[in-house]
């Protein structure tokens, strides 16, 4: 396979090496009926502000830093994603550029289309360097013809690109190996399963578009949706520095992302009583609609967070409720307790669904994995369980004694905190022990970020470390809040885990930003100790529990998701005839999936 | 009070809470026998775990005028001895920061399980 390098174009060369004046390879010639409008970028500005005069005009002209030609290429190309064809052609024609030559505007269209023979040809005309980056680039090619070819069920012509062609540009055997095997699924929907590609007609075409990228200059073939990359950079930066980020990014362009100057204000603060001891634990249903607590009294409570009313409580227990995990699915409910069981509760009806018994010590912790079936505790007595929810043992694992553990968003991730001071980091899939990290005092609670790439450790000495669990690093110290003998429950908070909530034994709560170490804000309404802090991002609020024997919840900003509107002095049997009077509205509005809160 | 981080301890000569069996002390951390509480026999620990501290109190003892703070185990409540915040005896002041456990309220954990 020969390839024209050099002629008139030499790799590498860019659109930045290139004369902003207009005098780019790409650009075509001046169509002869509209000589007037290409005398030139810089003289085609002048005629954006007819009535002023030309000194002033040139003022407004925006001195800008990026070569022209780069920044037109960009627009041309948003307009021919967005469809925009006359402006396109006009846009081209005004301004002297164009979005791609010829040789790679015929290569773009041949992939499109799937024309495997004249995206060859193209491929060798357009000049993408060395022959190792030609092979690379026509294996993609290659490999998306073989697929599709799989996929039309041409197997005989499939099996010729296969060994003649692809066979012949990579020396991955392995890569070769899987692409072999493919030949043996039975169907189009198989193959497309197996392979995790979306077969011709779906977006696999555009992504070799995207993948073949690389072999050539930007300057020749401008990268795909450029701006839009461009944009989200934008924002992603201005999420970065902004310095609570408690609310998602709107999608605006207009203006700059920021998160409100008032964070968790104090006065939006809600508070729920309803345990008759210390409450231990709270946790936000995963859509965010419901909370459950655990108490000292033994009981815990599902509460709506509509009007923040008991909607069910659940006793049973027999000993405290120290713990309490959420199905995926927001159905089910399984609670942790000193007396050595855990309990599942349905959610809706509030009934109690099964005992789990196995442990012989206080049970510390429990966790689902993934599905709604099956859920992991830890207890004091040197035991990891996993339970299916019918109330099986499915494996036990002797472990330290475990006084925390969480699990992974993709469920692969199993931290344990033991009586000493180390955490003990699990592959879940095989159980294994993978690795340990070390704290100078026993750790009290764990929390693990969404990505799982960090993790934060309360200590018994009064110490909240952040751990980087790819680099396996503790990486940063949270301080301010006092802590001892009693376990508080920290917890990741904020859009994208970005800030870091604890409660302290004087009632506070502090809030960090995760990146920075700085204190954000400090929460006061609670009288006494708090056990536990969570947050959720449906509901926008961080919520703690504390020996008040009450429960807060703390929107993140006015008008965030929880903070809707207080229910007023009336009644609950007023409400409630409202409510069944009224309207079937606000029934149906509680039951739908649509956001249940009043902005 | 909250959700106490209950300590368990290692070796030989465990002294637990009588009621809910939460480890409190080590034998090897007896300092002397030589005391008497409430409920009787009572032993003076350098150091102990699991334990929450009440009000303190001044109190008049054989050995002269103490302020003590009564002790509780952290996870059932109930009273296992005191600790010593100030002596005013001078020959008294080694006491203090050290805990008494009365000997009824309290057992050897190890010498149940005979793993002595």
């Amino acid at each position: 396979m020969t390839h024209p390098l050099g002629g008139s174009h030499a790799p590498g060369e860019g659109a930045a090496a290139m004369s902003g004046n207009g005098a780019g390879p790409w650009q075509s010639p001046p169509p002869s009926s509209n000589s007037a409008n290409s005398a030139g970028p810089s003289s085609a500005g002048l005629k954006r502000y007819p009535g002023l005069a030309q000194e002033a005009q040139r003022a407004c002209l925006r001195d800008s830093q990026f070569d022209e030609e780069q920044v037109v290429r960009l627009l041309l190309q948003e307009l021919h994603d967005r469809g925009f064809v006359d402006t396109f052609a006009q846009l081209q024609r005004e301004s002297g550029y164009t979005l791609e030559n010829e040789p790679i505007a015929r290569f773009r269209n041949a992939i499109l289309a799937g024309e495997w023979d004249a995206v060859e040809e193209a491929l060798l005309t357009i000049g993408i360097g060395t022959q190792e980056n030609v092979n690379a680039a026509l294996f993609i090619i290659k490999r998306q013809q073989f697929l599709e070819l799989l996929e039309a069920r041409q197997l005989k012509q499939a099996l010729l690109v296969l060994q003649n062609e692809l066979g012949a540009l990579t020396t991955d055997t392995q890569q070769l190996h899987r692409l072999s095997r493919l030949l043996m699924c039975p169907s189009p929907e198989d193959l497309r399963a197996t392979a995790a590609w979306d077969g011709g007609g779906g977006r696999s075409r555009f992504l070799v578009l995207e993948s073949l990228q690389t072999y050539i200059s930007p300057g020749k073939m401008v990268p795909v949706h450029r701006m839009e990359t461009l944009f989200n950079q934008a924002i992603a930066h201005q999420c970065d520095t902004c310095r609570y980020h408690v609310r998602p990014a709107a999608q605006g362009l207009y203006v700059d992302h920021t998160c409100p100057e008032s964070v968790f204000p104090q006065d939006l603060q809600i508070s729920m009583s309803g345990h008759d001891d210390e409450v231990w634990y709270v946790a936000f249903s995963p859509d965010g609609r419901y909370l459950a607590s655990g108490s000292r009294d033994k009981t815990c409570i599902i509460w709506s967070m509509r009007d923040h009313s008991v909607v069910h409580r659940l006793t049973g227990h027999e000993g405290e409720v120290s713990y309490l995990a959420w199905s995926p699915d927001c159905k089910s409910l399984v609670s942790a307790s000193s007396d050595k069981t855990l309990r599942l509760w349905d959610v809706e009806s509030g009934e109690h669904m099964q005992t789990f018994r196995g442990h012989e010590e206080t049970v510390s912790s429990c966790h689902w994995l993934g599905d709604s079936d099956r859920f992991i505790s830890g207890g004091l007595d040197h035991r990891i369980i996993i339970w299916s929810t019918s109330g099986n043992i499915v494996k036990q694992i002797s472990s330290p004694r475990v006084h925390d553990l969480t699990v992974s968003a993709d469920c692969k991730l199993l931290l344990v905190a033991d009586d000493k001071s180390d955490i003990h980091a699990y592959d879940l899939t095989t159980l294994t022990f993978m690795y340990n990290l070390e704290e100078p005092a026993e750790v009290m609670s764990l929390a693990l970020s969404a990505d799982a790439q960090y993790c934060l450790a309360e200590l018994r000495n009064g110490e909240l470390h952040m751990w980087d669990l790819g680099t396996r690093m503790r990486i940063r110290a949270f301080s301010g809040h006092t802590q001892g003998q009693y376990v508080i429950r920290c917890t990741f908070a904020g859009i994208d885990d970005r800030l870091v909530a604890t409660g302290s034994e004087d009632g506070t709560v502090f809030v960090w930003n995760r990146d920075t170490g700085r204190l954000i804000v400090q929460l006061r309404g609670h009288t006494d100790t708090i056990n536990v802090c969570s947050w959720n991002t449906a509901a926008a609020a961080l919520v703690t529990a504390a020996d008040d024997r009450t429960i807060r919840i703390w929107p993140a900003y006015h008008g965030a998701p929880s903070d809707c509107e207080r229910p007023s002095g009336q009644s609950t049997g007023a409400s409630e005839a409202s409510d069944n009077e009224d309207s079937a509205g606000s029934e149906i509005h509680s039951t739908s999936n649509s956001v249940d809160f009043v902005d | 009070m909250g959700y106490m981080h209950q300590v368990f301890l290692g070796g030989k000569g465990v002294y637990a809470c009588r009621d809910c069996h939460t480890h409190i002390a080590l034998r090897s951390r007896v300092e002397s026998k030589q005391y008497t509480g409430q409920y009787g026999r009572a032993l003076l620990f350098v150091d102990v775990v699991n334990v929450r501290a009440g009000d303190e109190d001044k109190r008049s003892m054989t050995t002269g005028v103490h302020i003590v703070r009564d002790i509780y185990c952290m996870r059932c409540n109930k009273y296992v001895g005191w600790t010593y915040i100030k002596a005013f005896e001078p020959d008294q002041r080694f006491k203090e920061g050290k805990f008494i456990l009365e000997r009824e309220r309290i057992y050897d954990v190890t010498r149940e399980w005979g793993v002595y």
